[in-house]
């Protein structure tokens, strides 16, 4: 069925797991660069096939830039949205632990993809009811930052991240004893030691 | 399409319970914010304030684009906490609606924007979308651990070679916006003996000699004007103030916190700390 998209479609095959779909007919995908260009001609065989909704890969909605007669932005429109959860565990009371995006990838934190209806952002203590020892969180598109104000076992952070690449990278910065496991859909790292490590996991 | 800072102020929840704020418009979501590097608030709890060991209530929260879902513990120890987060607003859309799902006696003080403070309780809510002013930004000061001794005086500077100056400012020109404010954080009797705001410095005496009194807060605004005409015929005249120094002398008191619109919080020492516009 995706190769119904043909040589303007560009990136869809069917054999992939991850599948970026253009916004909408016309609109031709570099694989890396995220190249956007409207095309003269589109017909029936040049229309992207409707993704499903099972998958997890989406592209920011291009009818709503249209509506307001801008021309779509190359970054707003493409990206795959991939399920990321981190792990943090046994985390001392009054520490701070900090995940950061490398600034050279262009890769952000976001609440979800752009067909998420009740799954984003999460933040879940370990066992489930248990309070959260956070005395304060911060999660913006590069950074997570988390303050525990007791001693906290386990703690989980649930969210997407939009990027075009095929891995992303950051450092992670744990308290003393600290440990952190960040799981995407294929790949996992965990860091368990103090200070500064820097870390890369692979999306598809 | 505008990204508005919004704070959500929860007070009086209720223990084991789930609390969610629900958007019903269209065109209107919630989000991470801008993507300006790590400086920007983005989704944060208790954060508004620093060095502060708050006792959490909260077992699990979630944002997706229409819903904050947020769960209490069952032996939550305060009933009490603050988000900050951001709406995506599309350009069309002037107000938000929605309803909040809490326990009869919550109460949440919303702040979006630059408008004024509006209180949500279970049910429906809305409020406005206010425009954002260009040349104005909002800033809170927290004096923190307040005592009676040398005055607290926070001072503002720009570089000289910056497009323009800054000086206080009370209210945004033109907006309904909630102005110069003053409280206590717990909202016990102010313990200001003096207060004097002149263009670039504000004085604050204290008068309790308490060790424990409550944090004070001031809420006003920053304005950037431009250099005099004269000066701005060598090209610079479409260039704006982007920085502003901020030093700040505490007296007795234990620290001094600025924060500047969505920008995260910083400590003001007596050495200029530097604040983007």
């Amino acid at each position: 069925m995706a190769e119904a998209c043909g040589e303007t479609g560009g990136v869809v095959t069917t054999d992939e797991k991850w599948r970026l779909f253009p916004a909408k007919p016309g609109i031709d995908i570099g694989r890396k660069g995220a190249t956007v260009k409207r095309l003269a001609s589109s017909g029936a065989a040049d229309r992207p096939v409707i993704p499903d909704r099972t998958l997890t890969s989406g592209i920011a909605d291009a009818t709503r830039s249209d509506a307001e007669g801008k021309e779509p932005q190359p970054e707003d429109l493409l990206f795959f949205a991939h399920p990321i959860e981190l792990t943090f565990y046994s985390l001392r009371a009054n520490s701070e632990a900090r995940v950061t995006l490398n600034a050279d990838n262009k890769a952000r934190w976001a609440c979800g993809n752009p067909r998420s209806q009740l799954v984003g952002v999460s933040l879940l203590a370990s066992p489930r009811g248990a309070t959260l020892c956070l005395s304060t969180f911060t999660i913006n598109h590069r950074e997570i930052y988390l303050a525990t104000n007791q001693a906290c076992p386990e703690l989980y952070v649930r969210l997407f991240l939009h990027t075009l690449e095929p891995a992303f990278s950051g450092r992670a910065d744990l308290p003393s004893a600290g440990g952190l496991t960040i799981e995407s859909l294929i790949d996992r790292t965990s860091l368990v030691e103090r200070g500064l490590s820097s870390f890369s996991v692979a999306l598809r | 399409m505008a990204v508005v800072p919004i704070v959500l102020e929860f007070s009086r929840v209720a223990k084991d319970s789930s609390l969610s704020l629900t958007l019903l418009t269209a065109g209107a979501a919630w989000s991470l914010g801008e993507d300006v590097g790590d400086g920007s608030m983005g989704f944060s709890y208790n954060a508004l304030t620093l060095g502060e060991m708050r006792q959490s209530c909260i077992s699990s929260v979630e944002l997706t684009d229409s819903v904050l879902t947020i769960r209490t513990s069952a032996n939550a120890a305060t009933d009490s906490f603050t988000f900050a987060l951001f709406l995506d607003v599309s350009s069309e859309v002037e107000a938000v609606q929605g309803y909040c799902t809490l326990n009869m006696d919550a109460r949440v003080v919303c702040h979006l924007g630059y408008g004024v403070p509006s209180e949500w309780r279970s049910g429906i809510f809305s409020a406005i979308v206010p425009p954002i002013p260009v040349d104005y930004r909002r800033i809170r000061l927290n004096i923190q651990g307040p005592l009676m001794g040398a005055p607290v005086s926070i001072e503002l500077m720009t570089e000289s070679s910056e497009p323009g100056a800054a000086s206080w400012s009370f209210a945004a020109e033109g907006s309904v916006d909630s102005g110069f404010r003053v409280r206590a954080i717990d909202g016990t009797p102010l313990c200001i003996q003096t207060l004097s705001i002149s263009e670039r410095k504000i004085k604050v005496g204290i008068g309790t000699t308490q060790k424990n009194a409550s944090d004070l807060l001031i809420d006003m605004y920053l304005r950037r004007v431009d250099k005099s005409s004269a000066e701005k015929d060598d090209g610079s005249a479409m260039r704006k103030l982007q920085r502003i120094l901020l030093r700040a002398d505490r007296g007795a008191c234990a620290a001094v916190i600025a924060q500047v619109g969505a920008q995260r919080p910083q400590y003001l020492t007596t050495a200029y700390k530097c604040f983007y516009f």
